[in-house]
């Protein structure tokens, strides 16, 4: 009764300390760009044009190989071509071809709208998703971070203002880079949240024995207590780093907190001191779980804040201490991901540097100068003259492609 | 689906196709119209293989597997262990284990899993029946045969709860790699659970 799996066998990542640098990439129907196929250099490489021209959809596609989602988009669906949607069978196709210490990986993925005309439930044409490495299908949690990326966008500071549920989906698109078995726990937990919730929605209803709980009970908290004590952990380590780096940043004497906030009292000491504290968490949450059908104390509620000397930066940050807070923190993700696979992930700025000024500009430059590839889009190449960027690759995106 | 063009008796058969498992509107469709091309005979066999199977197959009254003895030819194997039950989902999975020839206890047979997503509940099992079978005593192992995904343990779980008290030891299927693998190909869950589930060597 082994679970029947149509894919092949992942290829056990063999320890491979170096860089995964990006040679080449293939679009098709991607967002504004019909077909390109671009050779890539190691070090940096400066993608310029006017706004609007789809310098950001190519490091959009870079960072979905990584992630295997995108950053931003609510339906993936968004990212076919809007021109071939109305097509045959819309798709669209994003390869890149890598070097893995002299070893070739091809990384792909497929987004179709299925033809079949089979709706799903809310009635739009159902989205396939297809991964593969080097030519093999893959589930995702088999596909994140078989190359790592760290994406700059100057949307970046919305994560200290905006939703809890915007930070957690961040921090996990980049700690599931560096870390599969927690995005393996974190699809597993969805699942059994989705049934616990199912199931408090039939208890209210008077649909189901109150007996079916403590069974949804221990599959949840043991599934939960694994990505808190992970959240915690990275989170300490991105806090660490983040407060150096915002130091270096800022040369300011605020230090710079990044604070993990669970739904409830975590204690030290791992996983099994956090299933105790989780389930009288469930325990003291019950009534109200029973009102509201839904699960309230869990992962899938925790959040992080941004501190800057003991005060929360969203209610009282300005925009330009956002921006340092959130360049600090996408660099300590950087180093995060160093850290814990031995691979530094390519540094992915969307038209970050004209939001600072010269001497945090100058800082991050030298921190992608020690990346072995970064990607860089800019609207203004001329500002970029005289810094370290004179010596890279430049090339010129127009309409969706490359003069 | 709208099969206003088709004729209507056509139109009702491939409604019904429609109905079972696996089977998408257009399948449905392909198989409608290969059997009204299909000779007469062939399609009247079909038929009558569907009502003979209605009309002859039941469920045994112990495992509630598929049958048409009672009890079932597993049940009234007198050659078979009584004092083991192996908890599978579907009868289909009888088959599978059967396959082994390893296995020489009981079965019983869920037919299905815990999903409240899908409002199954443990009520719309055959586990009351089990517990029953439990309490005569004769049983001393109960095997958990339920699939390794999510409803599969949580059903594990559930039934490991409610036969806490008896005195049956439970025991679950192992889980790791399969065999004939390569090691360097196994994906990280399930080498996880292989070293987990290791075992000493005797």
């Amino acid at each position: 009764m082994w679970p029947c799996r149509s894919f092949a066998p992942p290829s056990a990542p063999a320890p491979y300390n170096g860089p995964v640098l990006l040679r080449r990439l293939s679009l098709e129907n991607f967002r504004n760009i019909a077909s390109l196929d671009l050779p890539f250099a190691p070090g940096r490489t400066v993608l310029h044009g006017r706004n609007a021209q789809g310098k950001t959809n190519l490091l959009e596609a870079v960072h979905l190989l990584a992630a295997a989602k995108s950053i931003r988009a609510e339906h993936e669906r968004d990212l076919i071509a809007w021109n071939v949607l109305a097509g045959e069978i819309p798709y669209t196709r994003i390869r890149g071809d890598f070097d893995r210490g002299g070893t070739p990986l091809r990384l792909e993925v497929f987004l179709q709208l299925e033809p079949d005309g089979d709706a799903s439930q809310d009635g739009e044409p159902r989205l396939a998703k297809r991964l593969r490495v080097n030519g093999a299908p893959r589930r995702a949690a088999d596909f994140v971070g078989e190359m790592q990326a760290v994406l700059f966008e100057p949307q970046d500071i919305e994560l200290v203002y905006g939703s809890p549920s915007s930070r957690r989906r961040h921090l996990d698109m980049t700690l599931s880079q560096a870390d599969r078995p927690l995005l393996h726990d974190l699809q597993r937990y969805q699942r059994i949240l989705t049934q616990r919730n199912h199931l408090l929605k039939s208890l209210r209803e008077g649909r189901a024995s109150p007996a079916e709980l403590p069974t949804w009970d221990d599959i949840l908290i043991e599934s939960g207590a694994a990505i808190i004590a992970a959240r915690a952990a990275a989170l300490a380590s991105l806090d660490a780093s983040a407060a150096r780096l915002h130091a270096q940043l800022t040369a300011g004497t605020e230090r710079l907190r990044l604070l993990y906030a669970p739904s409830f009292p975590v204690p030290e000491g791992g996983a099994a001191h956090i299933a105790v504290a989780f389930r009288q968490a469930l325990a003291a949450t019950a009534a109200r779980e029973r009102l509201f059908g839904a699960t309230i104390a869990g992962p899938h509620r925790d959040d992080f804040a941004f501190q800057l000397g003991g005060v929360s930066l969203a209610a009282f940050g300005s925009r330009g201490q956002h921006r340092l807070a959130t360049v600090a923190l996408k660099l300590a993700e950087a180093e995060y991901m160093t850290q814990r696979t031995g691979t530094q992930p390519t540094l992915l700025l969307d038209d970050i540097l004209s939001e600072l000024d010269a001497d945090r500009r100058g800082f991050l430059l030298e921190r992608v100068a020690d990346s072995p590839q970064a990607l860089i889009t800019t609207a203004d190449l001329p500002s970029l003259q005289g810094t370290l960027l004179r010596d890279a690759a430049v090339l010129e995106i127009v309409a969706g492609a490359v003069r | 689906m709208d099969h206003q063009h088709a004729a209507a008796p056509l139109a009702r058969l491939i409604d019904e196709l429609h109905r079972l498992p696996g089977v998408g509107p257009k399948t449905a469709q392909r198989l409608a119209y290969h059997l009204v091309r299909a000779p007469k005979e062939e399609v009247q066999s079909l038929a009558e293989a569907l009502s003979a199977m209605k009309e002859q197959v039941f469920f045994c009254s112990q495992c509630h597997n598929l049958t048409d003895v009672e009890p079932c030819a597993i049940c009234g194997d007198g050659q078979r262990d009584r004092s083991t039950v192996c908890v599978v989902e579907q009868a289909l999975d009888i088959l599978a284990l059967e396959r082994t020839r390893r296995y020489k206890g009981l079965y019983h047979v869920l037919h299905g899993a815990i999903s409240p997503m899908n409002g199954v509940g443990p009520g719309d099992l055959t586990i009351a029946a089990l517990e029953g079978r439990l309490r005569t005593g004769a049983v001393k192992e109960l095997i958990l045969a339920t699939n390794p995904n999510l409803e599969g343990e949580a059903t594990a779980t559930y039934i490991q709860r409610q036969v806490r008290g008896l005195p049956v030891a439970v025991t679950r299927l192992a889980r790791g790699l399969p065999s004939g693998a390569d090691l360097e190909y196994a994906d990280e869950v399930t080498l996880a659970r292989a070293i987990e589930g290791r075992q000493v060597m005797s």
